[in-house]
């Protein structure tokens, strides 16, 4: 890079730190009204001045002209010669939004077409011109900072100028130049100079020179004289009398006079040093630390810029030149303005950085120590050394996470600017309310954050608030209020958007998404207000009922989203119509430095980001088949109430799963597509774990063996991170689980930045590298969906409308003999346990075993049904269950299996005491044992207090209305209940049984429903009862296999009363009691 | 800088090796050629990113110059190098099979490349150096950083 890129880009770099504060400042102006902001109008001046100068310097002339028409504005306003208003507002701001643009992009801007901003801002100061000329204050203000820079660039001298000419011709001259008799543009340094110069407690003069009398004929060269000043001085502005030197006819000048105005640190006393070859006249104190004592200090010159003071006289005020020309107190030094987001430079607190300094110094030392310790080998000494290097380290990294931190205000600066101009072009009037500017946040976060806001911000004004017409008439204040604000809450930022507007409208967000086809009118039944709300993410909805240039364009939330779960944020909505909505925004603070947990899978290492982790699972291979299951075509696992996707990484990054042979200790190809083909075709995978992983191929080449891959001890057991990504929580199948550690995150290069799966690699304690996974990107890779709520039953009904002909059950496969094909439904099961014949014992025609310190009744096939005895056999298990409130075990024999199909069940063929009926299942006819049955007719006694309820119930004349599409388990069901005394009224969907309902609405006392239904879900069904008058007080139990936590949120927002589990004859039965019998009490009689 | 070297229009290039064949890069272009070490692999990276590594803190994409080139794949060996590159500000290294002698050569004696050639590696060759003995492929430093479209990363980075 040479000098003038070098330049320039400092040039760019402070542009736009000016330009960062002028917009705020400028709305702050405006809303003082004539009550002039004296310190802000001199701010935003200074800072379109010096954009002014360096861009002349650069040659970027529109860049130069659009800064002097803003000058020329900004000095009418400070001057008092205008007031500020909604309209040159508009016309300022729009200026340094151009500016901004141009010096963005520096190249392009002598192509950038300002005719219409520099014309706007020329007809608001000569609209203003006539007042200008009346006013009696300080003529030539604005023409003495234009000749500054005028000078130079003569082609390039603004309009304004003329009247200051005239003005500076008037003035008086120096007693040097007064021979000449020539005119010199007269000019002083700018206020910014004076400034700057101030700060860094320089001298300022003014050198008054001839360059033929006083250089050329004296035998100096030009070009020396310039550097000897540059060496001890920084030249602010010089000039040249042009006028002198005349024209081609003229003859040849004797004399080109010269002013400089430098600043230097030499004091008044040292300075003629420096222009020995000059005489001290001509060397003029204009501004210093100290004020000049010598008297020959003239100041002849300050007056020609203040002609009022000059009576003042040499003291400090009168070369104080910003003071003079304004009569205004000093303005504070400006506060160094704070970068701007997209910057890759960063303004670092000087604190800051000695403390960084000193660290270093402290890390040097303790480099020193080691390595004495280790030339002595003295451990102790080592161990002294080392605690201090982490000492050293992590202080270290917490400063220099510090100097990361910016505050939340880069971003939030640009709202009242934007909710301004579109409260304006809407025609609304906006409050708007910011809180927490300080809040500090990792730059990258301040980054990524500015667009999602301001999505938010636009959607606020434009959707959120109402216009005051609207306001009022709903009794609102015809102003609405937008808040932004920040906060610090438990390690994370909290960032809100909030307004009191219209609020957002389920309806007409879920009307928008059915007509737009993103969902489906079934899909909508079942949803909460809360879930139609957050619907508002969808990709393509908007709502706005005009398309406008705003934020309706049918791109948004859904993008503000995706933005946010990047930065792994979340944002969740409260809304209530009428009221207003609130966004939150939770964020992590920093996401340079993560703690992470290391993981390995494929022989690489990976890092988790801790923030995305809930919980980390080892599945034992005996809990695998109970905790993984398959929904459709996905693995699904089951953790407590919830069922989580599951993938495996290997999977979603494309790598060839590995493991390590025990026997030959290679690394094999893991032949195990899925984790839920484990226990099928036969369920062995516990006992031999290698059936299923084939060793198979050549071992994989790999350049590094993590020594953690070996899988040996826990060959298939299941290492499942439960990650979240702010919308859904997932299970990932990882190889093996290693320390956390807080990683450094180092961006991926240009080549590998698209892996949406990786967000990052970092360096691990041995010096390699693990990348970073990005747990939504994965995700998104995997085409993971979240399972809960709406995208679930989205699967499911999807899913169902395959097997609408076939109902899925999920079945425990036994014999009851060698030929005797044998089923239990799962959900009944509670476990498995293998015996020995022996371990029967036989007290009359029962029969028992010890289990667990008890005696556990046990109850065979052959106690009710015509099939075969059991006690021969040889390999009995006992599938512990419990019926009546009692433990009871089913005696069966091996094999045992699991099966999960679509299976039909015939109820009538093999229909007997203890069987319920018979299914197809691999080719064998297989009895389906009806446990219940089984149990009553074996232990009668169990079922006495449940015949005292059935009693009950029967006199009562209970009537229960079932929808399950099922047969099977509608049949169940209503078994059940007619057992236990109730009237059963059975549909097979929800239509159906709304009919039923509603030519019954007079007997009907319960409600038992499944959930997936087709034609009306079971949610959609409660929503109906709801609805209507007469039934909205019904209870409704909702029966379902599976139940995750959202479902059941779900469905008693829906009206579910209660959620049993199907098969649970038990639970079920004592939930229609209790509710029908609270409704018995309430209502019927 | 070129008054620095010994010819004014000469040029010093790395030699390396892909296979049999020889080839050459301004040696400016190279900041270093170190040992293969500890690499990462990345899978879903785009064809011929062989993994990263770390260099001195930085992580460094590396690149199978085979591959890259349309020669193949390099064949993993105790001879293999990379050499450290810079590009818009990113560290990559490509992997060859071995990293020989700088060579010295004059500019003006650089032979056009022959047309013959696979058009992808015609594109990223400079021209062709014949010494008494052997031919030297001179690649051009900025052509190897351009990548084949097809190969994923365009648009989103």
């Amino acid at each position: 890079m040479d000098d003038n890129d070098a330049l320039l880009k400092a040039f760019v770099e402070e542009s736009r730190e000016h330009l960062a504060t002028i917009e705020a400042d400028l709305l702050v102006i405006e809303e003082g009204g004539a009550d002039i902001n004296e310190d802000l109008v001199n701010k935003v001046f200074r800072a379109a001045h010096s954009i002014k100068g360096g861009s002349g310097f650069f040659g970027l002339e529109n860049v130069k002209q659009l800064a002097h028409k803003s000058e020329t504005v900004l000095d009418m306003l400070r001057s008092r010669k205008i007031s500020p208003n909604a309209e040159i507002t508009n016309v300022l701001l729009a200026a340094f939004d151009q500016l901004r643009v141009m010096i963005n992009d520096t190249r392009g801007s002598e192509s950038a077409d300002i005719a219409d901003l520099v014309a706007g801002l020329t007809s608001l100061s000569s609209a203003h011109a006539p007042a200008a000329a009346l006013a009696p204050a300080l003529p030539g203000v604005a023409a003495s900072h234009g000749t500054g820079a005028g000078t130079l660039n003569p082609g390039g001298g603004p309009t304004s100028l003329g009247n200051a000419a005239a003005t500076v011709d008037t003035c008086a001259k120096p007693d040097w130049r007064a021979t000449s008799g020539e005119k010199l543009p007269w000019f002083v340094p700018t206020a910014a100079d004076l400034e700057k110069a101030r700060a860094r407690a320089k001298y300022v003069y003014r050198i008054h020179c001839d360059l033929i009398e006083d250089l050329e004929n004296k035998g100096r060269d030009l070009a020396g004289f310039f550097h000897d000043i540059g060496t001890t001085a920084e030249i602010l502005d010089c000039a040249l009398d042009t006028g002198v030197i005349g024209g081609l006819e003229n003859a040849p000048a004797d004399r080109v006079p010269a002013q400089l105005v430098i600043a230097t640190v030499l004091d008044p006393e040292l300075i003629p040093a420096l222009f020995a070859f000059l005489p001290a006249d001509r060397i003029e104190f204009l501004d210093g630390p100290h004020p000049p004592a010598p008297p020959w200090v003239s100041t002849a010159a300050v007056t020609t810029a203040a002609g009022p003071i000059k009576a003042a006289g040499p003291g400090p005020g009168s070369v104080d030149i910003e003071n003079a020309r304004n009569g205004l107190p000093k303005p504070s030094s400006p506060k160094p303005a704070t970068a701007s987001s997209v910057e890759d430079t960063l303004r670092v607190n000087v604190a800051l950085l000695d403390t960084l300094m000193n660290l270093a110094g402290e890390l040097v030392l303790s480099r020193n120590q080691v390595r004495a310790a280790v030339a002595q080998g003295n451990g102790a000494m080592l161990a002294s050394a080392e605690q201090r290097i982490n000492q050293v380290t992590s202080e270290l990294q917490d400063v220099i996470m510090q100097t990361r931190l910016q505050p939340i205000n880069n971003v939030f600066a640009k709202f009242p600017r934007l909710v301004r101009d579109l409260s304006r072009s809407l025609g609304k009037e906006i409050i708007l309310d910011v809180q927490g500017k300080d809040v500090a946040l990792d730059k990258t976060l301040i980054e990524g954050l500015s667009d999602p806001l301001t999505h938010m911000m636009r959607n606020a004004v434009d959707h959120g608030i109402e216009s005051p017409e609207e306001r009022l008439a709903a009794g609102k204040a015809s102003a609405g209020t937008v808040r932004i604000a920040a906060r610090y809450d438990a390690g994370q930022v909290v960032v809100e958007v909030a307004d009191d507007g219209k609020g957002l409208d389920p309806q007409r967000l879920s009307d928008a998404a059915l007509r737009k086809g993103l969902i489906t009118a079934e899909k909508l039944l079942g949803m909460s207000d809360g879930d139609k709300q957050a619907l508002i993410f969808l990709p393509g909805l908007s709502t706005a009922k005009q398309v406008s240039d705003v934020s309706g364009r049918g791109v948004g939330m859904d993008v503000v989203k995706t933005n946010l779960d990047r930065l792994g944020g979340q944002v969740e909505i409260i809304s209530l119509v009428g009221k207003g909505s609130t966004f939150r925004i939770k964020l992590p603070l920093t996401l340079a430095i993560i703690p992470s947990l290391i993981i390995s899978a494929a022989n690489e290492r990976f890092a988790i980001p801790q923030a995305n982790i809930e919980e980390l699972l080892r599945l034992r291979p005996e809990d695998i088949k109970m905790r993984v299951e398959v929904i459709g075509d996905r693995d699904v696992l089951l953790l407590r109430d919830r069922i989580l996707p599951l993938a495996h990484l290997v999977d979603i990054i494309g790598a060839v799963s590995t493991y390590v042979d025990p026997l030959t200790r290679r690394v094999e190809i893991d032949r195990r597509v899925r984790v839920a083909d484990r226990r099928s075709p036969h369920h062995k995978l516990a006992e031999t774990p290698l059936e299923a992983t084939v060793p198979a191929g050549p071992a994989i080449p790999t350049f590094k063996r993590g020594a953690g891959d070996r899988r040996r001890g826990s060959v298939s057991s299941l290492e499942i991170a439960v990650v979240n990504t702010g919308v859904m929580t997932y299970g990932l199948v990882v190889g093996t689980f290693h320390e956390t550690e807080e990683v450094v995150v180092k961006p991926l290069g240009r080549r590998l930045k698209h892996l949406r799966e990786y967000s990052g690699a970092t360096i691990l304690g041995d010096g390699t590298v693990a990348l970073i996974l990005d747990i939504p990107g994965l995700a998104a890779k995997g085409g993971l969906v979240p399972l809960s709520a709406t995208t679930r039953a989205q699967e499911l009904a999807v899913d169902a409308e395959a097997l609408r002909a076939q109902d899925t059950h999920t079945l425990l496969l036994f014999r009851n003999g060698p030929g005797e094909h044998c089923a239990l439904p799962l959900d009944l099961v509670q476990r498995i346990e293998q015996i020995k014949p022996a371990q029967v014992e036989r007290l009359g025609n029962r029969r028992s075993m010890q289990y667990r310190g008890n005696s556990l009744p046990l109850v065979a096939l052959s106690d009710t049904a015509q099939v075969d005895g059991i006690e021969q056999e040889e390999n009995l298990v006992v599938l512990v269950s419990s019926a009546n409130g009692h433990e009871v075990g089913l005696l069966g024999c091996m094999p045992v299996d699991v099966i999960e199909d679509k299976i039909d069940i015939d109820q009538n063929t093999h229909r007997q005491k203890g069987i319920t009926g018979s299914a197809l299942v691999r080719g064998h006819t297989t009895l389906i044992a009806d446990l219940y049955e089984l149990v009553d007719s074996v232990f009668p006694e169990w079922g006495a207090p449940r015949e005292a309820r059935r009693a009950h119930t029967k006199s009562e004349q209970i009537t229960v209305l079932l929808a399950e599409d099922s047969d099977f388990f509608r049949a169940q069901v209503k078994k059940y209940l007619e057992e236990d005394g109730f009237k059963v009224l059975a549909a097979p969907d929800g239509e159906a049984a709304w009919d039923l309902l509603s030519a019954n609405t007079e007997d009907v006392s319960i409600v038992v429903t499944d959930i997936e239904m087709p034609r009306l879900t079971g949610l959609g069904l409660a929503a109906r009862i709801r609805a209507d008058e007469r039934t909205s007080k019904l209870p409704i139990i909702a029966v379902t296999s599976l139940a995750a936590e959202e479902d059941v949120a779900r469905g008693k927002a829906a009206g579910i009363t209660e959620y049993q589990a199907k098969l649970d004859r038990e639970q079920l039965l004592a939930s229609v009691h209790s509710l029908a019998v609270l409704k018995g009490n309430t209502h019927a009689g | 800088m070129a008054s620095e070297d010994e010819f004014d229009d000469g040029m010093l290039v790395t030699g390396f090796a892909l296979g049999p064949a020889n080839f050459g890069i301004d040696a400016r272009a190279v900041l270093e050629v170190v040992k293969v070490g500890e690499m990462t692999h990345v899978h879903g990276a785009p064809q011929g990113v062989v993994g990263i590594r770390n260099l001195r803190g930085r992580i460094v994409t590396l690149v199978d110059m085979a591959t890259h080139l349309g020669l193949g794949a390099v064949e993993l060996g105790p001879e293999n190098r990379l050499l450290i590159m810079e590009h818009r500000g990113d560290c990559y290294g490509f992997l060859v099979d071995a990293v020989g002698d700088a060579i010295a050569l004059a500019q003006d004696r650089i032979e056009p490349p022959l047309a013959n050639l696979d058009p992808a590696l015609l594109g990223k060759l400079q021209g062709i150096w014949r010494d008494t003995d052997r031919v030297t492929a001179i690649l051009d430093p900025q052509a190897l950083f351009q990548w084949d479209e097809s190969s994923g990363t365009n648009g989103i980075a």
